[in-house]
């Protein structure tokens, strides 16, 4: 069965570009979040097996919500996506419970491969 | 090496592993007695205290790291042996703490203690009987399993070996970052905080310092862990780590050097900035300068003819709403969370309890809600007070417990919660309650009631009576919370950062104490009125109403004139007279209801001045022993203005 | 190939964040409406054409326009947008592409390279009291990979400094600004910066 993944990016394109590889990649999207707000509740709502996170974002920093999705669910597997330059961010979410990354510019079987590790499919 | 310049880190990452220790001991009590799992403690602490070693061994604060490595010795014997310390040893282990914090605190004023031997001594006697290695291991009897065997025990910790599955052993894990990843330090961070999950780290290299500044020389990092984990599952979670060229996994070798100066690495909470408190305060000044500056820049806009005033005003409501703003910034960063007063209480619960033969565990709600630094750091105090006349005089002694149905253990509940612009904090006890009778008589007793009076109180009013200087019911004066209650001091610090006290209980089943706290205190709204030629302010926070008044056409009681309010009579003076100034004139006069000793008072000034936001300075020096003084804030117009503490000017 | 380590790229990072400031504050002014700028991220690429390719992962077709930068500042700035929110950008600008993209909506939005461009490289040059040379705006449309290879080389197309843009009304249209530093000639721009007395928290 197709794992479940659920986009969080402030920027449309960036949600498009994820869901594009995410789908090409045999993963289902079964939903999307424009802020750290917005991805807390859909987390919780949908449960997803895996959840890109955008870093810099309004309202809630995906580092915040990170934070609360791990807290409220131990098993979940966040990934952050992120830019040169932004490397403490992308510490301090690990240290709030994010389980690996990507950096832009990244190639879609780089994240996939990425992915399916953190997955635990080798 | 020049290490003055690494001090005022040391001192505080330092104090914060001790803080942490302090209540991680109290904390693995409280497990203990509830028989839960406590290996996870017992490792946080063994962790902690190799940490503050470490440390200060590379701080050459060698009376520190001796101390530190006695801890580290007893707790890393119970910790092999999935033990409990018995409450002694928590004893012992605190004392140590206590003793380091001290220790840390003389360092940072430029000493290096040296330990104490008898601690030492104490520390080393109490674990050696764990030294011998864990009994399930096959042995030679020694001389019928004698706990205080006279065989040399093992030297601990750094003469580990690879154990049998299940046991703890250690392994270093080496692994470099492909040269395609463009953070190599970051994937190094990332491959230490998963290892960190699966034991604990004892050494890393480069450490997750160096990590964080970005530094991973040749891509690779080497780590050794402590772990009960098998090789697969460590193997396993390296296959789930991207971007790893090579990896691999060998056992680490027992190292003979005993104390290391490396600290063992273990990914800390999100980082924050540090600042000093004083350069808050200094900067919190500045605003409030800020503030009376535009205010001023204000009245002389008034002077202006009509034609330039409309821009000016303009510019000066711009002015007054960025200068507000940037006040709000300053009071949030003032904004501490309300654990900086409640951490300390169930350490000094524990201990108040044992020295009195007690159980009480405590337990703490809302430790995230935020409040003004100078607000919490006023009744930080009070909380303690609180607290000790909780376990002191509210819970009972555990047999008396169990005889009244309850449980032996007392709980104290501490909750802190948001309730629009206040913050209350609330301290609940199960204990024996306090009774309102008591409290009647012993208030008439004291003197403070008549006798009618005290009859006239309702039962909650009558608790309230605790708060009167002397008043106690305690069965004995005892010397740990002293004579009284001291609720009055309570209550009075209390309504000094503007706040309020309410008390509720039911004999037999407990007492709430309820605190109900502003948010923030700095500036505050108070009411300006004039007493002959002088201005003077009441905080709007203890005003209850203001109205015009013709003195002459009202009751007398007593001598004193008594104007109706709010279904009652209120008892009016003279401010002038309470100021020591001239009589008043004669004409229309004003009445300002406000919070007297107990009950409502009118004050009767000349006029009534209006509302204004005033930035209150405290008043120092001779001007501080003034009764009836309590702050001073500047007009608008430059004049300084008095603010008066209207409860201690009717007391004087 | 030049590495770029923590300094260049915070600096490179302030730079385009003035530079792309102003310009996008020139687009505001040509469309009449208030534009939203993000804090421009760092993508930098192992190898050439790295940001055709990460531009390619988009399933759908884009605009990019594209103005050549030469001088102190030497690659390329590019302006690009999903063809949905080009279409909302051209109409902004007073002339909606309608079914076919005509001449007009194709010639607005180079107006925009143009404008987007002149402003940007008025502002580095004020930085850095150098001349910055503008090129004639040019115009592609595809998927992002043929976009971005048809407008810049793929050896000089390794970095990019990404500012995403947005303008909430009349129709809500989100873009990015790309520039996109030739690698060989960034330590000359750094080294004609002014010194800043801060420094960077990185080795």
């Amino acid at each position: 069965m197709a794992k479940r993944v659920l986009i969080v990016d402030d920027a449309v394109f960036m949600r498009n570009m994820i869901r594009d590889i995410f789908s090409a990649g045999g993963f289902e999207v079964v939903g999307e979040a424009a802020n750290g707000l917005e991805a807390v509740e859909k987390y919780k709502e949908l449960r997803p097996d895996l959840t890109t996170m955008d870093i810099v974002m309004p309202f809630k920093s995906g580092i915040e919500a990170t934070r609360e999705i791990v807290r409220a669910d131990p098993a979940a597997v966040v990934v952050m996506c992120s830019a040169l330059g932004q490397e403490s961010l992308v510490m301090e979410a690990i240290e709030a419970g994010a389980s690996d990354f990507v950096v832009k510019p990244f190639k879609p079987e780089d994240v996939l491969a990425v992915v399916r590790k953190v997955l635990g499919e080798g | 090496m020049d290490l003055a310049k690494y001090l005022s880190l040391f001192v505080t990452e330092a104090g914060e592993h001790l803080g942490r220790i302090g209540a991680e001991l109290v904390r693995l009590e409280q497990a203990a007695r509830a028989g839960e799992p406590l290996d996870a403690s017992v490792d946080e602490l063994f962790r902690r205290a190799h940490s503050v070693k470490g440390m200060a061994a590379s701080m050459e604060q060698d009376g520190i790291a001796e101390v530190a490595h006695g801890a580290e010795d007893l707790l890393g014997a119970l910790r092999r042996r999935s033990e409990a310390p018995s409450p002694e040893m928590v004893d012992l282990l605190l004392a140590a703490c206590d003793a380091m914090t001290g220790m840390v605190a003389r360092a940072a004023a430029g000493e290096a203690p040296t330990a104490d031997p008898a601690l030492v001594a104490r520390i080393a006697a109490v674990g050696a009987p764990l030294q011998a290695p864990p009994v399930a291991a096959p042995r030679p009897v020694e001389a019928a399993g004698a706990p205080d065997a006279a065989a040399a025990p093992v030297r601990p910790v750094e003469a580990m070996v690879a154990a049998p599955n299940g046991a703890r052993h250690r392994v270093t894990v080496t692994v470099r970052v492909a040269e395609g990843c463009p953070v190599p330090a970051v994937r190094g961070f990332l491959v230490l905080k998963k290892l960190s999950g699966l034991g604990g780290v004892v050494e890393a290299s480069p450490s997750v310092d160096e990590l964080r500044a970005g530094r991973i020389p040749e891509r690779r990092l080497r780590v050794v862990l402590e772990t009960a984990a098998p090789r697969e599952a460590i193997a396993r979670a390296l296959s789930q780590i991207a971007d790893l060229a090579e990896a691999a996994i060998a056992d680490a070798e027992p190292v003979a050097a005993p104390v290391r100066a490396r600290e063992p690495e273990k990914v800390e909470g999100a980082r924050t900035l540090r600042v000093r408190a004083d350069r808050l305060d200094h900067f919190l000044d500045l605003v409030g300068e800020l503030l009376l500056a535009t205010q001023r820049i204000r009245e002389v806009g008034k002077t202006l003819p009509d034609d330039h005033r409309p821009r000016l005003e303009d510019e000066v409501d711009r002015l007054h709403g960025t200068v507000k703003d940037l006040h709000d910034q300053v009071m949030a960063v003032r904004m501490t969370p309300v654990s900086l007063a409640t951490d300390p209480l169930p350490r000094a619960a524990r201990d108040l309890a044992r020295r009195t033969g007690k159980q009480v565990e405590v337990e703490v709600r809302g430790q995230g809600i935020e409040l003004d630094r100078g607000v919490l750091e006023e009744i930080a105090d009070p909380l303690l007070h609180l607290l000790r006349n909780a376990v002191d005089h509210g819970i009972e002694a555990p047999h008396l417990r169990l005889l009244a149905g309850k449980s032996a253990t007392g709980h104290v509940a501490v909750s802190a919660r948001r309730d629009r612009d206040r913050v209350v904090l609330e301290m609940e006890d199960d204990g024996k309650g306090m009774d309102p009778e008591k409290l009647r008589r012993a208030a008439v007793a004291r003197g403070a009631l008549t006798e009618a009076a005290a009859q006239a109180l309702t039962a909650r009013e009558c608790l309230l009576l605790a708060c009167l200087p002397g008043v106690s019911t305690a069965d004995a004066v005892t010397d740990v919370s002293g004579r009284g209650v001291g609720m009055d001091a309570v209550k009075r610090a209390v309504e000094d950062v503007g706040g309020a006290l309410d008390l509720e209980s039911t004999p037999g089943l407990g007492t709430k104490v309820i605190l109900r706290l502003p948010l923030t205190v700095a500036v505050q709204p108070v009411l300006l009125v004039r007493v002959g030629d002088e201005v003077v302010g009441l905080p709007i926070a203890k005003v209850h109403g203001a109205a015009h008044v013709d003195l002459a056409a009202l009751e007398t009681s007593r001598g004193a004139p008594v104007l109706p309010h709010d279904g009652r009579l209120v008892p009016v003076h003279e401010l002038s007279a309470l100021l020591g100034f001239a009589p008043p004139r004669g004409g229309p006069r004003a009445v300002v209801v406000a919070d007297g000793e107990g009950a409502p008072v009118g004050l009767a000034v000349d006029a009534l001045l209006g509302q204004q936001e005033a930035v209150l300075k405290p008043v120092s020096g001779p001007l501080a022993r003034v009764s009836g003084l309590s702050a001073v804030t500047v007009l608008g117009n430059g004049r300084p203005v008095f603010i008066l503490d209207v409860q201690r000017l009717l007391a004087a | 190939m030049t590495t770029l380590g923590p300094r260049e790229v915070d600096t490179l990072q302030e730079v385009t964040t003035i530079g792309a400031g102003q310009a996008l504050t020139a687009l505001s002014r040509l469309v009449g409406r208030p534009v939203q700028l993000d804090v421009p991220e760092a993508w930098v690429g192992a190898s050439p054409g790295a940001i055709a390719d990460f531009l390619g992962a988009l399933g759908q077709e884009i605009f990019a326009v594209a103005v050549q930068l030469d001088g102190l500042l030497g690659g390329n700035l590019l302006l690009a947008l999903p063809h949905r929110d080009a279409a909302r950008l051209a109409a902004a600008l007073g002339h909606p592409p309608g079914d076919a993209w005509n001449a007009l909506a194709e010639s607005a939005l180079l107006e925009c390279g143009n404008v987007v461009g002149s402003a940007f490289v008025s502002a580095i040059a004020r930085m850095t009291g150098a001349r910055l040379l503008l090129g004639v705006p040019r115009l592609a449309r595809g998927g992002g990979k043929e976009c971005v290879d048809a407008l810049v080389d793929r050896e000089l197309g390794r970095v990019a400094l990404a500012a995403r843009f947005t303008l909430s009304a009349p129709e809500p249209l989100e873009g990015l600004v790309l520039v996109m530093p030739e690698p060989a000639r960034i330590p000359r721009l750094l080294a004609a910066l002014p010194v800043h007395p801060w420094t960077n928290g990185s080795s």
